[in-house]
This record gives C-alpha cells, structure tokens and sequence, in this order.
C-alpha cells in the first residue's frame, strides 16, 4: 500500500526535483557567487540599493491586494447566497477575463488609459478635461487588480458555500441581527478563504513585471522589472538578479508568515497552506 | 418590561408531592441578590439569572393561594433572600395564573414550500414550563411547527403568540427563544468557552457574568474543564450537550429541541433522554422537542403531540396517548397494536373477531363501526379449548424480555408480547379482559394499520432507516 502510493507519487516527485528545487538552489548558488564562481556576499548587499524598489512593489502589492478584497469578498458572498444556477453563471463571468490571454488583456487596458486612449478621448468629447492615467502607479494597481482579483474571489466564494445554513441560525437565535451575524460567524469562518484569495493575489502582485512595464512606464519600477533587467535586460548581471529573487522570497514568506497569524487555529477548507 | 407572574411546575423527587413554583418578575430597580444559584440548584427555584430578577415563591400543589408563606420562606431562605410579607400578598392575586398560563400559541398557521402545503390552519398551545414533544413521522410538519416558533419561517397565515403577544414578524434574533439544532451547528472557529458566550457577548453582557455563566452552564452538562477545547475535538455526545449549555447561557423562556438525539448511538442517547429531563426539570423552561422517536416521547414529555399529515392526531400525556389512542394511527404509531374493524353494539358491548366482548368505553351510540386496538402485552395466552379466540401461531421471535408472536385468527394475524414460549404450528387461545379493549372511532386511518399479516422486522427496520434519512433533508 504505501510502495504504491509512493510510486503514484514518483513522476510529480521527479519533476518537483528538476524544475523547482534544483533552480531554486542554482537561484541560490547564483545569488552567493560572483562571475567567476567564488563564494561571495556582495550580491546580497548591494540588493540593499533597491530598497526603494522593494518597497514600491510591496506598498503597490498590499494596496492592489487589499481592493481586491474589498471588492471581491462582497462580490464572493451575494454569488454564494444566489440560486445554485446562478451560482455556476456567476462563477463563469468571474473566470471569463482568464480564458483571453493575459498579455492581450494588458494591452486593452494601455489602449483604454493612454492620454490618447478611449477614456481620455470619450471625455473630451464630453468636454471634460483629460486625465493622465497611463504610467502612473494608479495604473499598475488597475491593472493588478483586474487581473488577479478572480483569485480571491474563487477561495473566498468556496469557502463561503460551505458554511452551513444552521450555524448562521443558531447565531441568529442566539441573538445576532444580520450585522452580527457577518462580522461574528460568515467573515470568520471565511478566514481561510481569505487568507488563500490574499496569497493567491499579493504573491504575483508583488513580483509582476508585465503589469508594471506596461501600465506603469519606467517611473514605476517594480522588484519583477528590475529581476527582468539583470537576466534580459541591459543591466546583464543573473548572480545580483538571483541575490534580489532570493531576497523577494524570503520577504513573501514573512508576509505570508504574518498574514497566516490571521487565521489561528486549524487551516480549513480551501484554504492554501503555505 | 415586567413579565408579570408566570407559573411553573417541578416535582420534588424527595418530598414526593409536587409544587408549584409561582414567579413575578420584580421591577428593574430590585437588584439580584447574591446566592439565588443555590435555591435553582435545589431544584426548588428557577434560575433566577434573569434580566428582570425573578422572584419566586413555593406552596403546596392543590391549593394554591392558601398559606403560601410557609413554604415560601423556606424556599427563599434557602435560597439565601429575603422576603417580606407584602411581597408575597402582592403575587397571590387569583386569575393571574389561569390567563398567562400559556407561555405560546399557534393559531391557524399556514405554511407551504414550493406550492407544498406543509401545515394548514394549525394550532397548538404550550404552557408554561412544560415539556412537549411533537412526534410524528418524517414530514408530517413537526420540524416546520418548530422553526415557525424560532421565526426561521413566515408562515403564509396565522399568528404566533408569545406570552399573549404577537411575535409572527419578529425575526429569530428579537424572539425569547433558543433553538437546539439536529447536528448542534457549534460555531467551529470559536472553541467551547466562545461558543457558549456567544448569546451573552452579543446581549453586551459583563465578561466577568459571562465567566460564571458559562462555567455554571458547563457544569450542568458536565463538561467542567472543556471550557478551551475546540469544538472539533468534541464527541457527538459532548457536542450536543454545548449546544445544550449555549442555548441556555441566553435564558430562554422557550427551548427548541429539533431532533437533538437523533445522531447519537442507542445507549448515549438514553443518558442523554435522562439529563434532558434533568435539566429540564431543574430550570424549570419550557422545553419543545422534536422527534420521531416514539419511545424517547413517551420516556421525556410531560405531554405529546402526535401528528400525521399536518395536522394534530391527538395531544395528551404519554400514558394516555398509549392507553387511550384516539384514532388508527396514533395507536399504530406509539407502540404496537392490534386493530380491528368492530361494531359498538351498545355502551360497554362491543363485537369483534367473531364474538362480543364487555368493555369499559361507551357514548358511540348503538351499532357504530369502531375500530379496536388491543395492545399486544394485554393478551393472555391459554390453551386453545378454554377460550373463543384460537388460532394457529405462525411466527415466534425473541426479543430478549419477551417472545413477539404472531398468530392467525380466521386469517387476522395478530400481535402477542408474551414471556412464555409457543412453537410455530402450536394452536393457542387468546383471552381478553375489558380493560385490554380499547375501542376508537372510525377515522381516514381505519384499515391501514394493525393487522401483522405483512410484518416483518426487517422491515421495520429498513423503514426506520429511512426515516432517519430523510429527516436529514427536512426542511
């Protein structure tokens, strides 16, 4: 029995060896070597320089996170108390962006907030002045939020389908009005779909590049964009991009360290254990 | 705010007579004395941890408003408070009893799912402090009458009356009442402690009362020192009993038991029957319990409504919903019975089987088709030549106190509960005494029940089975 499962296991086993923990300790092995291969700290120093850069991806990460909860946990609760067709319709309007490529759907939003671009054009035709949105970090966060929030919404929204009907009736006859009923019982016992929709959208927020070259411009340089430089760029330089992706890493893990303090006692249903 | 004077009933196991335990809520400006825990955990006073504090006052059952003081001061100094004669003349006051005696009443509920009529011009009235159980089968409405009491469903018609008031609109969380829920819905992100202050977190209570609280609750259900164990590491059994301990931390007027011991195993469900009561007994609440359990109705409940269809078959105490079945079904459905199609000949002469028989009913007029219900531990057994009533026995089970026979007369089978054994084959006579007859008015019942032609255990059991089921989906 367990020679069996062991077996079953083996091809992820293998791949999971190759593809992800054998790069992850050359990211490490670049990240602690110079070009002629000795050992050295420097890399990891100089990450130091791009704090600001850091800190720009996180703040743009955590604020494109916290709307996506905002909108999407309203939005996940009225689809989970629809009718069971609805339900599935719902669901597939939510994943309907994610069919189109990803690229594509980038694009459309530079055509929409270009100066010259839809929003700007149907405005002056109404005699409004124009807005500068293209390039700006309000313009990553969009597109940050458009193109993750389907990943907070599908945790939470599962979540809140298994709660069972009777516990949010023994609260109410306990005595909570509607109100109360939310705040004590449904948005707590959503905690692990909460905290699996945030991990879901705030690790790629963090280290896009696509999003930030295209929306943001250059004056809104995230931590992805400056990796992106040192591998294909002009700056060629993998062992100090392998020094900044080793630094991401463990900056996530602390986040997501953090966040999961959120959600005490045992990890539920649907949620993503880290 | 005042409640006005209520009255409940306990029994006094020791002292062996009962009670009555006659309560007025005080005005707000009379404070809870310290102590009052003792008096409720003598069994003698409820729980006097009302908002309003409640003061109560014992006399002997019978006369009720005749020397009251005597056992009043006895229960009270016991209790550790003090009365004063002018408190006491001030609740005596006769009639108030009588009008606030019901503590609720449905009447005319309508109530329909999906163009389903489930309940239709539905009434029943509780009083105060007793334990009624709806019994019936999966989806005669019983759980229905209890969810339109918790104000989990509107009904389409009719009006829901709490102490006198009209409560229909009134959604779940403003109702007196708590509810006990078939798979006990435990909050399972709070653990043991949480779930049992939820009620009390939400009425603003002080933390330090809901520390005493909850610690009184768990010692009731004796379940001292689970106060920080999740709900998750909890057997069915100790679920139950903190969903017990949580609906009674928020001191109903009214508990809602829906099926509360359908999920455990046979013997933990008898202690639990046993603490229930219990409990019952010592808070002196008015329990409404669901089940579909005969013999659990019979064992707990000061009375019983049996239903069928939607409608009430017939409401009384336990003792004479089996002695004194109104109709077919009743009889068929507490315990087991023998029916047979008769004619009332006159008062106390009734004709069945082939002969006529002396019995104790009478008022059906002369010559009416009754039905006849014969229990199946009343028959004597003797010898085939000494009686009128022979047969041949045609199965013969053992079922640990006694032998289930099952014998044909003239092609009626009947039911016997006897503890002497007879072989299959064996012709046996039959003896009835007036008082083993009870005699029924016809009714939509007559002839589909009471004759063991088609019985068999097994599928009884199966039937059972799917009873359980199906009260799983029950709205």
């Amino acid at each position: 029995m367990k020679t069996k499962s062991k077996l079953l296991s083996a091809p992820y086993t293998v791949w999971m060896t190759i593809f992800i923990v054998l790069p992850m300790l050359l990211v490490a092995w670049f990240a602690l070597t110079d070009r002629q291969g000795n050992f050295t700290l420097e890399n990891i120093l100089s990450v130091g320089q791009y704090s600001n850069v850091f800190l720009r991806s996180i703040w743009l990460g955590a604020v494109a996170t916290f709307i996506s909860l905002l909108m999407g946990y309203p939005l996940a609760y009225l689809i989970s108390k629809m009718g069971e067709k609805r339900q599935s319709v719902m669901v597939m309007l939510v994943m309907l962006p994610m069919w189109m490529n990803f690229l594509l759907r980038t694009y459309a939003w530079m055509t929409l907030l270009e100066d010259n671009g839809l929003i700007n054009s149907a405005l002056r035709a109404m005699g409004l002045p124009g807005v500068h949105m293209i390039n700006t970090a309000g313009a990553v966060v969009l597109g940050m939020v458009y193109n993750y929030i389907p990943y907070m919404i599908l945790p939470i929204y599962s979540v809140l389908t298994k709660i069972d009907r009777s516990v949010i009736e023994a609260a109410e006859d306990l005595g909570a009005n509607s109100r109360q009923v939310f705040l004590k019982v449904v948005v707590p016992m959503s905690m692990p779909g909460i905290i699996s929709g945030v991990t879901m959208v705030f690790v790629p927020a963090v280290s896009t590049f696509i999003i930030s070259k295209m929306l943001g411009g250059g004056g809104n340089l995230l931590i992805g964009d400056l990796i992106d430089m040192q591998f294909l760029g002009s700056a060629y330089n993998p062992n100090l991009g392998s020094a900044i992706s080793l630094v991401l890493m463990v900056i996530i893990l602390i986040c997501m360290g953090i966040m999961n303090q959120f959600d005490d006692g045992e990890p539920g249903e649907g949620g993503v254990l880290l | 705010m005042c409640g006005g004077p209520r009255v409940k009933k306990t029994i006094d196991k020791k002292r062996n007579f009962s009670y009555s335990v006659f309560i007025a809520f005080a005005s707000e400006k009379m404070a809870a004395p310290e102590g009052g825990g003792a008096a409720y955990k003598s069994g003698l006073v409820p729980s006097p941890r009302a908002p309003l504090w409640a003061r109560s006052l014992i006399f002997a059952d019978g006369d009720p408003f005749q020397a009251p003081g005597r056992f009043a001061r006895c229960a009270f100094s016991r209790a550790g408070l003090c009365v004063n004669n002018k408190d006491t003349q001030l609740l005596f006051r006769k009639g108030d009893a009588g009008t606030l005696n019901t503590i609720l009443s449905l009447q005319n509920i309508a109530v329909s799912y999906d163009g389903e009529q489930v309940l239709k011009g539905f009434h029943l009235d509780i009083r105060d402090g007793e334990f009624v159980t709806l019994l019936g089968p999966s989806g005669c409405g019983k759980t229905t009458v209890l969810r339109t009491i918790g104000g989990f469903i509107q009904p389409d018609a009719g009006d829901v009356f709490f102490y006198g008031k009209n409560i229909t609109a009134l959604p779940p969380h403003k109702r007196e009442v708590n509810t006990i829920f078939q798979k006990y819905a435990l909050f399972p992100h709070l653990n043991v402690y949480d779930n049992i202050a939820f009620g009390m977190r939400i009425k603003g209570k002080s933390e330090k009362d809901i520390k005493k609280t909850v610690h009184e609750m768990l010692a009731m259900v004796n379940l001292s020192g689970f106060a920080h164990r999740g709900v998750g590491q909890l057997s069915g059994g100790q679920q139950q009993r903190v969903a017990i301990a949580r609906a009674l931390a928020n001191e109903p007027k009214v508990l809602l038991l829906d099926e509360p011991l359908g999920a455990l195993d046979l013997k933990l469900r008898k202690d639990m029957q046993v603490e229930l009561k219990k409990i019952q007994q010592q808070t002196g609440i008015t329990f409404v319990f669901v089940t579909h359990d005969q013999e659990e109705a019979l064992s707990m409940s000061d009375t019983v409504v049996v239903m069928d269809g939607g409608d009430i078959q017939q409401i009384g105490s336990p003792t004479d919903i089996y002695n004194e079945p109104k109709n077919a079904f009743v009889a068929d459905f507490i315990g087991e019975s023998n029916i047979l199609d008769g004619v009332m000949l006159e008062d106390y002469q009734v004709r069945f089987a082939g002969h006529t028989f002396p019995c104790l009913d009478g008022g059906f007029g002369k010559n009416t088709p009754v039905d006849v219900v014969i229990r199946p531990e009343d028959i004597d057994v003797v010898e085939a030549d000494s009686t009128h009533i022979t047969g041949e026995v045609t199965a013969v089970t053992f079922k640990g106190v006694h032998y289930e026979i099952i014998v044909d007369v003239a092609g009626f089978k009947w039911m016997i509960q006897s503890t002497d054994y007879r072989g299959v084959g064996d012709r046996i006579g039959l003896v009835l005494t007036p008082d083993d007859i009870h005699v029924m008015g016809k009714s939509e019942y007559s002839g589909m029940f009471g004759d063991y032609s088609t019985f068999s255990d097994e599928m009884e059991e199966d039937i059972q089975a799917g009873e359980g089921q199906e009260d799983e989906d029950e709205i």
